[in-house]
């Protein structure tokens, strides 16, 4: 079903945590929230599912106001990051306790959780005590338990932080197939770039309380909106520079653009360095960091301004060594530069 | 090795000083005659036992009154300190730390201010002589332990599951009920047996506030150690003790067994 969140602004003990927030996941949609750590992604799963209470604003699923809705009206379910079994109960009772809030009888909401937990690959753990489980059975049961409840709307919060980085990809691809299956629309919170990228239809950048960008997972990386965000996923370098007379100059670049004069920065990445016998940029061999499957080497331009470039395998140049390239910035991407800054 | 040393002296230590004086009791409760210098009484007798079971003053309605009113005020102070402990716990308002200090005042002002002042109080609202007083009071002592107890575990606890619950469907009710009871049964367990014993121990407010219409068996067993009958004196006061530790193991029971239901495979 669509979340749309319109104008949502939520304090906590005083303090703004998100400001004016518009945000909407279309119908069956799996959408990443990426942000760092503090920048109000839990807050927004949290109002989203009527735990917290906004200050102003609108969410609306479908065509209904949920706003003012108490979270066991709303059909929204939160997976929390700390899992939250409940302690007393088995694995089955677990994955079963949001058909029995709905008055399902005891041995039909028992056979559908058997079901649900073959599902997530957990089968005959039904008996299982929650404390008898590991970290990724833990988490396997919390997901046959939201799903039990046929939530409108998924919000998983960082699911895969507390485990084991070989169990996080098995845990990314069951949500994955998972999410194929039912077509439930989905909001997955992650600091995680990769996974954010690699999992979601699209990526909404939350910094500070607001949205800072909102497209799919190619034009939030290629394209990033702003400086911060280009920041935020690294992979570029920003070459500060001006612009006069539809030249932009920026340490040994100068590129035909047709941009107003002023300063900007552009965003360089390193594939768009290309290795050419001729090429009209000639850089210096700085630092050659072998790493097994690629090395590192940074490149410095005459001017002094470095560039990092990963070759595959190892490379046939030594530190010290000029190299020629050709630059291909394709459409490259600038970003007004502040008079402050 | 040097710990279990000293665990074993403190162990004997504890022992010598609480069943010595008990055994002593067990002696006196039965003694028909020991006098001086005598390790032990010269001649026995059931005397006491009579007295105690089947006397003027006997046991069982002392008993009955005296379990029904700790049960009673156990359960109020429980009640009150889980609310209580939940506010401050779990939700944010203004004057919150002025709640938390006032539920420890009880326990700041001497005992016999407090029942003297208490029961001026209770005379002008008509509560002084009666039942009611008695369990307002006893409900009152009980409470800062209550508070504190629950306080405790609610606080571990969290309010996660219940936010687990609610969003999967559960109304606020059904939810705390569903999955947050179970979890805060040892807490109310400890809280019920604490309040009880406060409650079952209670003489000088029992006295001052039921004004000698409320008997507990805590109230008829002071005259007799403040007579002059050693072997009455200890009946009751074995009496008195044996029921309160069976009614304290039984509420230990109750938490081990809800405790050790959480481990089975």
């Amino acid at each position: 079903m669509k979340l749309e969140i319109e104008h949502l602004s939520v304090a906590l003990e005083g303090r703004d945590i998100l400001q004016n927030l518009s945000l909407q996941a279309e119908a069956g949609e799996l959408l990443a929230l990426l942000g760092p750590s503090g920048c109000g992604k839990t807050t927004l799963l949290k109002t989203v599912a009527g735990i917290l209470a906004p200050q102003c604003g609108r969410i609306r699923l479908g065509r209904e106001d949920i706003t003012h809705l108490p979270p066991h009206r709303r059909g929204v379910v939160i997976l929390f990051q700390d899992i939250r079994l409940f302690p007393h109960m088995t694995a089955a009772e677990n994955v079963a306790f949001p058909l029995r809030m709905r008055g399902v009888g005891r041995r039909a909401r028992l056979e559908q959780a058997a079901k649900l937990l073959d599902r997530v690959r957990l089968p005959g753990y039904g008996a299982r005590r929650v404390g008898s489980l590991s970290g990724g059975e833990r988490q396997r049961v919390a997901l046959a338990r939201a799903l039990a409840a046929e939530p409108r709307l998924l919000l998983l919060d960082e699911p895969f932080s507390a485990l084991d980085e070989n169990l996080r990809e098995d845990m990314r691809e069951l949500v994955l197939s998972l999410h194929r299956e039912f077509r439930t629309t989905t909001v997955l919170v992650t600091h995680d770039r990769g996974e954010a990228l690699g999992m979601s239809d699209r990526v909404a950048l939350l910094f500070h309380g607001e949205i800072e960008q909102c497209d799919t997972p190619e034009a939030v990386y290629l394209r990033p909106a702003t400086r911060r965000a280009a920041d935020y996923f690294g992979g570029c370098a920003l070459l500060d520079g001006e612009v006069r007379a539809g030249i932009f100059r920026g340490g040994p670049v100068a590129l035909p653009v047709s941009l107003p004069e002023g300063r900007y920065a552009l965003c360089l990445r390193e594939r768009m360095w290309r290795p050419a016998e001729n090429g009209p940029y000639a850089l210096r061999v700085e630092r050659v960091r072998f790493r097994g499957p690629e090395t590192a080497v940074t490149l410095a331009a005459a001017d002094g301004t470095l560039f990092q470039k990963t070759f595959p395998g190892s490379v046939p140049f030594q530190e010290g060594d000029v190299l020629r390239f050709d630059l291909d910035v394709g459409d490259p991407v600038f970003f007004p530069q502040e008079e402050c800054l | 090795m040097r710990k279990a040393l000293f665990l074993r002296l403190f162990l004997g230590l504890a022992a010598f000083c609480i069943l010595l004086p008990a055994a002593l009791l067990v002696l006196w409760s039965a003694a028909a005659r020991w006098s001086w210098p005598n390790l032990l009484p010269e001649s026995w007798s059931g005397r006491t036992a009579r007295e105690l079971l089947f006397g003027a003053q006997s046991i069982w309605p002392l008993l009955g009154s005296s379990a029904a009113l700790g049960g009673l005020a156990a359960a109020l102070a429980t009640l009150i300190g889980l609310l209580t402990a939940r506010a401050a716990a779990l939700y944010d308002f203004p004057g919150k730390p002025l709640v938390r200090f006032a539920g420890l005042l009880p326990l700041l002002i001497p005992g016999t201010v407090f029942a003297v002042g208490i029961h001026l109080a209770l005379l002008r609202l008509g509560l002084a002589d009666t039942l009611a007083g008695v369990l307002l009071v006893h409900v009152m002592t009980a409470l800062p332990y209550s508070i504190a107890i629950l306080t405790d575990v609610t606080a571990a606890l969290g309010g996660g599951l219940e936010e687990q619950a609610a969003v999967l469907g559960a109304g606020p009710v059904r939810g705390f009920f569903a999955v947050s009871l179970p979890e805060l049964t040892p807490g109310i367990l400890s809280s019920m047996s604490m309040a009880f014993i406060l409650s079952y121990s209670q003489y000088f407010t029992t006295l001052i506030v039921g004004g000698g219409r409320v008997r507990t068996l805590a109230l008829a067993l002071v005259p007799y150690i403040q007579g002059g009958d050693r072997s009455l004196a200890s009946v009751y006061a074995l009496a008195f003790t044996g029921s309160a530790l069976g009614v304290f193991a039984l509420f230990e029971t109750l938490i081990h067994r809800w405790q050790k239901r959480g481990d089975r495979p």
